[in-house]
């Protein structure tokens, strides 16, 4: 019969890459409060977790930061990730705002804010991320694989962390991981069978991010898919926080 | 602890655009790793429906007490339907229908189908179908990938036929896939006692499991990975982290499909 641990829970800290907080401007989530993210992290094991704002990425970057630093106001599990559109935001006027709010990591979503993924609108924040070591979080299905690819490949120094890849995305994200050495991976949806040895063999240990994309997804079972299938402690701690930690104390914005 | 897990959705045959490319001794090594005792397997990448079918009795043939076989057949071709059925039923020995109404173009109450359920509640077999309802806003930040927009599986297509069909018992894969098709499926369940729901999906929301036992009742859900597509430890995962009592995961992953199959408690 088979060995199932009914009652759970992680052996290592967890420190979760992918959370969305706040109302969504045109529908009821299921989930939408701090209340209910701070619970459900309670409920997984998650010690903390990186969140950015629904309103944000699917409205306005601006009210939608604005949104999330006052839901975060005071507390410390969890940090704040901010949305930018390179393509209308003005760039200084932003670094001001997440120096001052302490903010170390971006996410931007092109495909929903309607902007292409090129040079030439990118261009200055790229250049501006790769100063300070910011990395930035970028969808899967956000930006063609074409325009992904040709641009990252002009900014080697920015570090990316390709999120929500999911598995009719694997014939080209493997690929792309082995070629552009500046990709980490979120793994929220990346559940192929055998899928983080496979990510591990192509990719490494140290470019791996546990993600929850909360609250589309519950934090648990990825957490239970990890702990099964990772026999090393220190590969499984790196894994569930250490590589994330280590990404965002590299920025210097 | 020990407790009977069954695989009630799993796949075989090679799809490697999908990373579907495992030989049968991976297979069942991610089954062992994951705790799997048993899984229903099926084959619905032909049209040629025997040449599936015979892939999964290859497979029951090298690993007799790891795998169960599950019918496909397809209204594309009706004139095979029946004589396909009752070979895998009298000849392999499979214990129930898989269907797949989105690839056909055919929704499940299309009246192709109905000579397969006439067939089925003869014999009081089950059916699970493909089922999904994902609107372009029905996941939290309106992604979508991973499943077609048409209705052709919209749980609750599967009323009238439950009703109908009473000898069925019919399970609808994915239950509904994301939260608009998941509540039609509960619906669905609610309304008919020979509804079951299976639970493996890459769209649902945290708290799926949750709504799925509280609103159908945890006698009538079943635990799927749809491997090899998904990775049947997080699927599991789904049912371990869960808020929801021990019993009910235990019924979850292997008690409820033993009942509905009739194979002994392990």
């Amino acid at each position: 019969m088979g060995e199932i641990d009914l009652n759970f829970r992680p052996s290592v800290p967890v420190f979760d890459a992918n959370i969305a907080l706040g109302r969504h401007p045109k529908r009821v989530l299921t989930s939408d409060s701090l209340i209910q993210a701070e619970i459900e992290m309670d409920r997984a094991g998650v010690n903390h977790a990186l969140a950015y704002s629904m309103h944000a990425a699917v409205f306005d970057t601006e009210d939608g930061n604005a949104y999330l630093m006052d839901i975060l106001s005071g507390n410390s599990n969890i940090e704040p990730q901010f949305v930018c559109n390179p393509a209308t935001d003005n760039l200084n006027r932003f670094a001001d705002e997440i120096e001052k709010s302490r903010v170390r990591s971006l996410r931007i979503l092109p495909n929903t804010q309607g902007y292409p993924f090129t040079d030439w609108i990118v261009g200055e924040w790229m250049e501006w991320l790769s100063s300070t070591s910011t990395p930035l979080w970028i969808p899967s299905t956000e930006v063609p694989v074409g325009q992904l690819y040709d641009t990252l490949k002009k900014f080697p120094d920015v570090d990316v962390v390709l999120s929500e890849v999911h598995y009719i995305s694997v014939p080209w994200v493997l690929p792309m991981l082995r070629n552009l050495h500046q990709i980490n991976i979120e793994i929220s949806r990346f559940i192929i069978p055998d899928g983080i040895s496979t990510l591990i063999d192509n990719a490494g240990s140290k470019r791996i991010l546990f993600g929850s994309r909360f609250p589309d997804s519950p934090m648990g079972p990825q957490l239970y898919n990890l702990e099964k299938s990772i026999l090393n402690k220190e590969l499984l701690a790196d894994i569930c926080s250490g590589n994330l930690s280590m990404l965002l104390n590299r920025s210097s914005s | 602890m020990k407790t009977p897990v069954i695989d009630f959705h799993s796949h075989l045959g090679r799809w490697a655009r999908l990373g579907m490319d495992f030989k049968l001794e991976e297979y069942v090594a991610i089954m062992d790793k994951a705790g799997i005792d048993i899984s229903c397997v099926n084959c619905i990448n032909f049209s040629d429906a025997r040449r599936g079918n015979d892939l999964v009795a290859r497979a029951i043939t090298e690993y007799p007490d790891r795998f169960i076989g599950v019918a496909y057949v397809t209204p594309l071709y009706p004139a095979e339907t029946i004589p396909e059925l009752e070979r895998c039923f009298n000849q392999l020995g499979f214990k129930f229908i898989k269907l797949y109404p989105d690839y056909l173009g055919k929704p499940i109450d299309d009246q192709s189908y109905s000579g397969i359920f006439e067939w089925a509640n003869d014999r009081n077999i089950v059916i699970m179908s493909h089922s999904s309802y994902v609107p372009s806003h029905g996941t939290a930040d309106g992604s979508n990938t991973g499943s077609s927009e048409n209705n052709f599986t919209m749980p609750n297509r599967f009323i009238p036929l439950a009703e109908k069909y009473t000898d069925i018992n019919w399970v609808l894969a994915h239950s509904g896939n994301a939260r608009p098709g998941q509540k039609m499926s509960v619906e669905a369940a609610q309304k008919c006692p020979n509804i079951f729901l299976e639970t493996c999906t890459s769209l649902a929301e945290h708290d799926t499991i949750e709504l799925l036992v509280n609103e159908a009742g945890e006698d009538r859900i079943l635990y799927g990975s749809d491997m090899p597509l998904m990775e049947p430890l997080y699927q599991i995962g789904r049912i371990i982290t869960a808020d929801i009592s021990d019993s009910a995961k235990i019924k979850i992953l292997g008690t409820n499909a033993s009942k509905l199959l009739k194979i002994p408690a392990f």
